[in-house]
């Protein structure tokens, strides 16, 4: 794309600036792993249109030279009449920078509270090994934030930290992850921590997400397996009917295409051991998965 | 037609290409690497900062 000489009418309306992570964690990965954290990106590529006064994202410019150039020309900039914000962001660098180098409990802590996403994002990051618990009393707030990678580090957290306090702001990313870029992820990532942090009104909000028809999406998978620590953690037969209801109602239907059925097929025995988990029962799983065996298997659980 | 085939077979590939991405960038547009810089450029010009994460190593 970028080589085209079509692009080159928007070559002096944007700033262009190129990211590339190696992983290596050298300065310089370390800067362009500042500037995805910033803008909350957790995949690639991503091509994004930003404002240089408030840093946030004003477009996308997608992947063809049309949208790529309408996109350019339709981005307005405005300047306030006063800005800090170039001062703002170099004391921010030189904040988070800080806290890379040299990380302490009490600094993290207090990079908790910054106005700036990325050194909050240190924070969050040295906290999450060291000490989860003080990620988790903010939790609420946390994932209030709409930036991804924020919010992924806070559900980490909380799968292994967390309590039923993180409940309802997990049940509402579950239900909406408003302002991701990576929905389905972060709906994952929140559907995860539930496991340790989720009561009996989560069970509900997860129900929608036993979907056989969406076989092809990881995050079924990991719904069932917080379904099933629920149902043994909470420990009631009213829960326990109700996640036998749920996963029973959810195996898919049979696929034509040999591909698809292959992981249809697979969803199914996810579902069936997680009902034997469940119901402590015994079925046999049916040699070939046709409508007659997943309607047996829906009603073999009663 | 052959030009006509190989417009066709670009324009598929233009819609599907993903840049392999490395550390240096692709040849072309005036890129900088360091946020404080493209903000401090932008800024001066008053036009927007186009950030391009590209595939990671």
């Amino acid at each position: 794309m970028f080589p085209l000489a079509d692009l080159e009418p928007a070559y002096d309306k944007a700033v262009w600036l190129y990211v590339y992570r190696d992983f290596s964690e050298d300065d310089r990965d370390r800067a362009d792993e500042r500037i995805a954290l910033r803008f909350g990106f957790s995949s690639y590529p991503q091509h994004k249109l930003v404002d240089p006064h408030t840093l946030e994202i004003i477009g996308d410019t997608g992947r063809s030279v049309d949208r790529f150039l309408a996109a350019v020309n339709a981005a307005t900039v405005k300047a306030p009449r006063t800005s800090d914000a170039h001062s703002s962001l170099v004391d921010a660098e030189e904040r988070a920078i800080a806290l890379e180098k040299k990380p302490t409990v009490r600094k993290a802590e207090a990079a908790l509270g910054d106005t700036d996403i990325v050194v909050r994002l240190r924070g969050i990051s040295f906290l999450a090994k060291e000490q989860p618990e003080s990620i988790v009393e903010r939790a609420e707030d946390l994932l209030a934030v709409p930036n991804d990678n924020l919010r992924y580090a806070v559900c980490e957290a909380l799968a292994t930290a967390g309590d039923e306090s993180a409940a309802r702001a997990l049940d509402a990313i579950v239900e909406d992850p408003a302002g991701s870029l990576n929905p389905n992820v972060l709906r994952g990532r929140a559907v995860g921590a539930l496991a340790r942090c989720g009561d009996a009104k989560s069970i509900e909000v997860l129900a929608p997400h036993v979907d056989g028809s969406q076989f092809r999406n990881s995050t079924t998978r990991t719904v069932i397996a917080t379904l099933v620590t629920l149902a043994e953690r909470l420990d009631s037969k009213r829960v326990t009917k109700q996640v036998r209801d749920i996963l029973a109602a959810g195996f898919p239907d049979p696929q034509e295409d040999e591909r698809e059925q292959r992981m249809a097929v697979a969803l199914a025995k996810t579902l069936h051991k997680a009902l034997e988990d469940v119901t402590g029962r015994n079925v046999k799983f049916p040699s070939d998965y046709d409508a007659k065996a997943r309607k047996k298997l829906v009603g073999a659980w009663d | 037609m052959r030009t006509r085939l190989f417009a066709a077979a670009a324009a598929v590939a233009l819609a599907g290409v993903s840049f392999a991405g490395s550390e240096t960038p692709p040849e072309g547009p005036p890129w900088v690497r360091s946020i404080v810089e493209a903000q401090k450029a932008a800024l001066e010009r008053e036009v927007p900062i186009f950030v391009y994460l590209t595939k990671t190593h």
